[in-house]
């Protein structure tokens, strides 16, 4: 369907529109149109993706400008799937006759998902793949191959060298797989082409990582135009990662390994020196120029920042004695040596980084100056040292960077020792953690530097939280509720068993007997009641092994088992895809099947249960993060001083997106329908409530809030029961689906004109004039 | 046994008789049954007076054998003329009392079979099942299969159904059509059974129904999902006992292979079973991922070799083809995504590296899987994998079908097998509802039932609040239409006073008009083959039959004796439909003869 927002054609590839799709819609033309930033959160499961990609592409095909479109999403089949709707509503203007000339959309990931070498792509490790391209496609390598013989370097790799960058990929919307094919038929490697066509492309879709992840985001997204429109999808957790881009930890093997990487780095500066010793002098005078270059590059505008790079460092040369690729060396193990000293202490230390520096500097030395260029100056040696496996220097590199952020940063850091892994645990194992604690620092350089950077999920709220917490002003702030004809989800609130004891995942209580018994039996009773899947989600690891554990010898397991199977989330990614994959079979041939999982682990983010994978979610308990953690409570209160967010609206902020992204997800479309069970005394409470979004709490009613196992049980089977009933959508016209018609009863502009094609063709010369007197 | 002139006994088997121990013979010209240490048989049914057999139910305790005859004397067809007799096997092993016992049903059906086949024309002689239960052993019956053991129900898949005469498998899916379905069965009994419709014919126009059950008796069952749970009984002494039988054991070996090499390797060369299974119950290796302490049980070096090697089994992801994972579900493709970065995750999300609890969970998927695969192909051990069923789930995943304007659905018919218990179910609702003197009671009565239902649908579907509950509406309008007819014509049916025998007959009556009509259009929409117009002229010929039996049943109504005067009429003017029916069929019959003669 076409119609208009204010001037802007919209081509939606669906003949109807959901009125929150519309509305979404809206929003985001309004933080377009004023260049400024956006949250807005949507239920899940409505189009948020496709809503997004049809505004925008139609705003960038319209508007002058062309601003390039970046999507950053949370995983990689979120990627696949934002990449083949793209594809979808492309082949659909086309259809429309829209003719978007050169259109060029794409996704990148990592070497391992991307690369085609027949060797190379043989490893299960992404690191290892790395490892093994840069051996091939390294400039020091493809040099020394260009002379002598029989070094291999990577044929796909060196097409792409061949070639000028605007004759490597036809327009188009390619796929990861649309990618990999290209790449195999013309002989290029799909990893370095993508690398090197994000300049021209429209519409560019990756992870999070890329943009906020400094180490990353400097290879690949540093010189986008200052008018591109960047989009965080699922970005309900996007604090966290900005969190962990800047947050390392060291223990003793990565200190045993930077001390290896060390002496190795020694030797082949001796080697170098006693060969040619040209290399190293010209490095030398490349580090007294300093980091001009790239402070010319941000001064006019043309690069994303690094924080891990900031402003300062830029202005001064490098230090003098870290200049000379020995004395570097030298210090670094020196440094090193101090880490391990600092390790061998018995007891908990918490400090500011300025403390930190201030007993290095006591102890070694070691001024706050040249540890801050560390990171920049072994990137450089590496670089000169024309080291290809760069996998064996991925600890000392982490060293490199913890000495870096440390003297960058005097706050929103801390640096924490901590000899034991638990509280209960007997055996050291020492870790040195350097914790970030201000989201606002990682994601800083975006804000800056793009105009509209859009914040989206289908669970933001509450929604004040997130300016605070990433430092921005959004122009547009909205979060949507989902218009039903008919009720497809009933959340209930299951406070209580049978027996009324109260059910609850609280410390004190958990593994307490009858509410064991009673989580089981709750279990018990929707794996009786409800088909196919149902997916239980757990607030933490180690709640859900013990829980497994004691349902296996009390018997509740045996009464599951005789509904359905059970699958059960583990530690490894591969194991637990296949147990996905053999939970889905389950569901489809009917046997139905159970889902055991984590709140925060790999399977809540980004998996569906929609349809039959899931008609029943169960959260059991509230899935608080582990309060007694240091750094947790290091953050909380930086929070407290620093954004005056108090430490249990934080906690309970924190477990309530997590849950309700958990019980979100057996949704997808109207049609769909499912049960979202919150086992919990303490959902009951509004404190709670009012945490949950907006759509979600809208359902929540007096009769569904403080339910037993049975009253639970007995609204099951009645919502499923008018559920299984014939539902005729097109009841859903009007109501929560708009045709054109509706959307002009509403106060919009509907497809006006008839003839699609022509409006394309006719009418441009007169609305880009229209958009001349808007700007 | 004493054997009559040029007669052979083909089988023998120890049976009871009217409770008393015999021998069972079946020669080339009768069954005949012997008391134990007599030659003359005390029971005899001569091939030609065999009717019809029915065996036992294949779960019943008892095996058993009933076989109905007509006295020497009695006419075909005549229930008074028949004597029936019923033999149980003696062999205490059931399977080997089934199969002893499928040579007699075999051999019966064999004469039925010939029988039929000479026999068409005149129904009347021809076999049938009279099914419904009198006793325990009755459930099956069997009028007619050629020789050979039964096959068993894979084999269906192979029949082709609508052969003629109809092969022993053909007969067998009929049985087993008729013993669902009992509408179809009644259907049978007073069609085929009182011969008004040939067997062969009742079933023509039934294919269909035979090729369903054809599919459906291939379907097997699939293996249980239940967990082995080997659980202690304690005994007196306090000690506890387990039991593992060669089933149990099978189940072990099936679920922990490495159980199997340790008993193949040990048992009985190094330890006895009994000692195998003791230290079995007993290791650190069967108790694994038991919360308490106590009861980890004890190191034994085979078991723990065992411990060893499931866990290396787990341990080896590369044993997980992730190319055959589906692209969207494969998670390390997102945690290759990025290179690894952050503080790690606190102890909680850790999995307890030292606990064996992990080794539960791995166990839990194992047999998840192993179910799941016991139903599916092997080879196709996860959804088929290529870029078109990637491309296929991501599309499944992506497109929002509702809001694409919905095209023609296709719906799959409702199959109500035994309609009267549907209506039955939907009477006692109407009962419940029936409106009786004190109707405006009953309104009100209405009213906060409705409103009760209303407010529990209130809880969960509030947008839908405003249309009220659907279903309570429909069924409190159904109620006030079904009393205002009521109000207006009184309850006809039941004032007419017609006898239930009559009742019946007139059904009946019916039933055989309706089912010879329903073959002989069949046949005239086709065009006519000289095999058709045969066919045709025989239904129709047996049009005389039903007409017959009609004229019967209002003589039979003018006769009774009732309450309702003019019952002769009354029944003559229930069954004019079917007589009017009867003879447009034979004059479209005939005037498509004389087209063909034409």
């Amino acid at each position: 369907m076409r119609f208009f927002i204010d001037d802007l054609p919209v081509i939606f590839p669906y003949d109807y529109v959901y009125p929150e799709q519309y509305q979404y819609m809206c929003g985001l033309k309004k933080s377009l149109d004023s260049r400024g930033h956006a949250m807005l959160e949507m239920p899940s499961g409505t189009g948020k993706t496709i809503s997004l990609l049809s505004l925008i592409i139609a705003y960038q095909q319209f508007y002058p400008g062309r601003r390039k479109l970046v999507y950053c999403s949370r995983t990689v089949p979120e990627i696949d799937k934002a990449l083949a709707e793209l594809k979808r509503l492309m082949a659909y203007r086309r259809s429309q006759g829209c003719e978007d000339k050169d259109f060029l959309g794409l996704g990148l990931t990592s070497r391992k998902n991307l690369c085609v070498h027949p060797r190379v792509s043989k490893e299960r490790k992404g690191t290892v793949v790395d490892a093994k391209c840069r051996q091939i496609t390294a400039s020091w390598v493809r040099n020394k191959a260009k002379t002598e013989g029989n070094i291999e370097v990577c044929d796909f790799f060196e097409k792409i060298q061949t070639l000028e960058s605007t004759e490597l990929l036809p327009s188009g919307v390619y796929t990861l797989d649309d990618l990999m094919d290209y790449g195999r038929t013309s002989g290029m490697c799909p990893y370095y082409l993508v690398r090197r066509v994000i300049p021209f492309a429209d519409v560019i879709i990756y992870s999070f990582h890329y943009m906020v992840d400094p180490k990353v985001a400097e290879m690949v997204s540093k010189e986008f135009e200052k008018d591109s429109i960047i989009v965080f999808d699922e970005a309900h957790n996007i604090d966290s990662i900005c969190i962990d881009s800047l947050s390392i930890d060291l223990n003793q093997r990565t200190l045993r390994a930077s001390t290896e990487s060390v002496e190795r780095l020694t030797e082949r500066v001796e080697e170098m020196k006693s060969q040619n010793s040209e290399k190293l002098r010209n490095e030398y005078e490349r580090l007294v120029d300093g980091l001009r270059d790239a402070l010319a590059a941000r001064e006019e505008d043309l690069i994303l920042a690094n924080p891990i790079l900031p402003d300062k460092v830029l202005h001064e040369a490098i230090p003098g004695n870290i200049r000379k690729a020995e004395h570097f060396v030298r210090f670094l193990k020196r440094f090193i040596e101090y880490l391990k000293a600092r390790m061998r202490v018995m007891h908990v230390v918490a400090e500011t980084t300025p403390s930190f520096l201030q007993h290095i500097k006591e102890i070694t030395y070691i001024e706050r100056k040249p540890l801050r260029f560390c990171a920049e100056r072994l990137a450089s040696l590496v670089r000169t040292l024309e080291i290809t496996d760069l996998e064996e220097y991925g600890a000392l590199a982490k060293v490199a960077a913890f000495a870096t952020l440390c003297a960058t940063y005097d706050t929103g850091f801390v640096v924490l020792f901590e000899p034991y892994e638990s509280d209960h645990s007997t055996v050291p194992n020492p870790v040195l953690h350097l914790a970030c604690l201000d989201a606002a620092i990682a994601i800083k350089p975006v804000f800056q530097r793009f105009h509209t950077v859009i914040i989206t999920s289908g669970t933001l709220s509450p929604m004040e939280m997130y300016p605070k917490m990433l430092n921005f002003v959004p122009v547009v702030q909205e979060s949507l509720t989902m218009t039903l004809a008919r009720q497809c989800f009933a959340p209930l609130v299951v406070t209580r068993g049978s027996d009324q004891v109260t059910m609850s995942s609280k410390f004190e209580v958990r593994n307490d007997p009858a509410v064991v018994r009673n989580y089981g039996n709750l279990l018990i009773e929707m794996a009786r009641a409800v088909p196919d899947g149902i997916v239980a989600f757990f607030p933490s690891y180690l709640y859900m092994e013990s829980i497994v554990a004691m349902w296996n010898e009390n018997g509740v397991l045996k009464d599951v088992w005789k509904h359905k199977l059970i699958f059960v989330e583990t530690p490894d990614a591969a194991e637990t895809s296949v147990a996905l994959q053999n939970y889905r079979t389950a569901c489809n041939n009917g046997r139905g099947a159970v889902l055991l999982s984590v709140a925060r682990g790999k399977v809540s983010e980004g998996i569906d249960f929609d349809h039959n994978y899931g008609r029943a979610v169960i959260m059991f308990g509230i899935p608080y993060q582990y309060t007694e953690s240091r750094i947790l409570k290091a953050r909380l209160e930086f929070m407290r001083e620093t954004h005056q967010i108090r430490e249990n609206d934080f906690l309970t902020f924190d477990a309530l997106r997590h849950a309700s992204q958990c019980i979100g997800r057996v949704l997808r479309g109207k049609t769909d329908y499912g049960l979202m069970v919150l086992a919990d005394k303490r959902y009951s409470r509004s404190d709670k409530r009012s945490k949950l979004p907006k759509w979600i709490n809208t359902c929540l009613t007096e009769t569904s809030l403080n339910l037993s196992t049975d009253m639970a049980v007995a609204l099951t089977r009645k919502f499923l029961n008018l559920m299984a009933q014939p539902f005729d959508m097109q009841s859903q016209l009007g109501v929560s689906m708009w045709a054109n018609d509706h959307i002009v009863q509403h106060g919009g502009r509907g497809d006006v004109v008839s003839d699609a094609v022509a409006a394309t063709e006719g009418t441009a010369g007169i609305e880009s004039m229209e958009v001349e007197e808007v700007f | 046994m004493l054997l009559l002139p040029g007669e052979t006994i083909k089988h023998t088997s120890e049976t009871l008789c009217n409770k008393e121990d015999g021998l069972l013979h079946f020669t080339n010209k009768r069954l005949a049954w012997c008391k134990t240490g007599s030659q003359t048989p005390a029971v005899e049914v001569l091939h030609d007076h065999f009717r019809v057999q029915r065996v036992s139910k294949a779960e019943a305790k008892k095996v058993m054998l009933r076989v109905t005859a007509a006295l020497p004397q009695g006419a075909p067809g005549d229930a008074q003329a028949e004597v029936t007799h019923t033999f149980t096997w003696r062999l205490a092993d059931t399977d080997a009392a089934v199969a002893d016992r499928e040579k007699y049903v075999a051999e019966l059906s064999v004469i039925t079979s010939k029988r039929s086949q000479g026999a068409t024309t005149t129904p009347s002689s021809g076999p049938a099942p009279t099914p419904g239960g009198q006793g325990e052993a009755a459930a099956v019956a069997a009028p007619a299969a050629t020789a050979g053991p039964a096959p068993g129900g894979s084999e269906y898949g192979r029949v082709k159904v609508g052969a003629i005469p109809a092969s022993a498998e053909e007969i067998k899916l009929r049985l087993d059509v008729l013993s669902k379905n009992a509408e179809l069965a009644k259907l049978h009994k007073s069609l085929v059974v009182s011969g008004l419709v040939p067997e062969d014919e009742f079933w023509s126009t039934r294919k269909h129904i035979l090729e369903m059950q054809a599919i459906q008796s291939q379907l097997r069952k699939g293996e249980s999902s239940t967990w082995l749970d080997l659980a202690p009984t304690t005994q007196e002494s306090g000690n506890f006992k387990y039991t593992i039988t060669p089933s149990v054991a099978r189940r072990i070996f099936k679920e922990f292979p490495q159980v199997k090499r340790a008993y193949i390797e040990n048992v009985p060369h190094r330890v006895s079973e009994k000692q195998f299974w003791k230290s079995f119950v007993s290791s650190q290796f069967f108790n694994r991922g038991r919360s308490a302490d106590a009861a980890k049980g004890s190191r034994d070096t085979i078991f723990d070799k065992c411990t060893q090697e499931e866990d290396a089994l787990f341990d080896n992801t590369a044993r997980h083809d992730l190319e055959l994972l589906n692209n969207l579900l494969n998670l390390t493709r997102t945690e290759e995504d990025s290179v690894e970065t952050g503080n790690a995750a606190d102890f909680t999300m850790r999995p307890a590296s030292k606990d064996s609890k992990l080794a539960l969970i791995r166990r839990f998927n194992r047999h998840s899987e192993l179910v799941l695969q016991s139903v599916l192909n092997n080879k196709r051990k996860y959804d088929a994998p290529g870029p078109s069923v990637t491309e296929l789930a991501i599309k499944e995943a992506t497109v929002l079908e509702d809001l694409d304007a919905p095209e023609a659905e296709k719906r799959v018919k409702l199959n109500i097998q035994d309609k009267s218990r549907y209506f039955t179910s939907m009477t006692t609702d109407a009962n419940d509802n029936a409106p009786g003197s004190d109707a405006p009671e009953r309104g009100q009565a209405n009213a906060s039932s409705v409103r009760s239902a209303l407010k529990i649908s209130f809880d969960i579907s509030r947008p839908l609040a405003s249309c009220g509950n659907a279903q309570t509406t429909m069924a409190s309008m159904l109620s006030s239409a079904h009393r205002l007819a009521t109000q207006r014509r009184p309850n006809r049916i039941q004032e007419l006073h017609i006898p239930d025998d009559l009742n019946r007959a007139v059904a009946e009556c019916h039933g055989a008009g309706t089912e010879m009509l329903r073959h002989l259009w069949a046949l005239l929409r086709l065009p006519p083959t000289a095999d058709r117009q045969t066919k045709s002229a025989k239904i129709v010929a047996a049009f005389d039959g039903v007409l017959k039996r009609i004229n019967e049943t209002i003589v039979k109504a003018s006769t009774a004796e009732s309450k309702n005067a003019n019952l002769g009429s009354t029944v003559e003017r229930m069954l004019q439909p079917i007589t009017t029916s009867l003879h447009t069929g034979k004059q479209a019959y005939e005037r498509r003869s004389l087209k063909v003669v034409m």
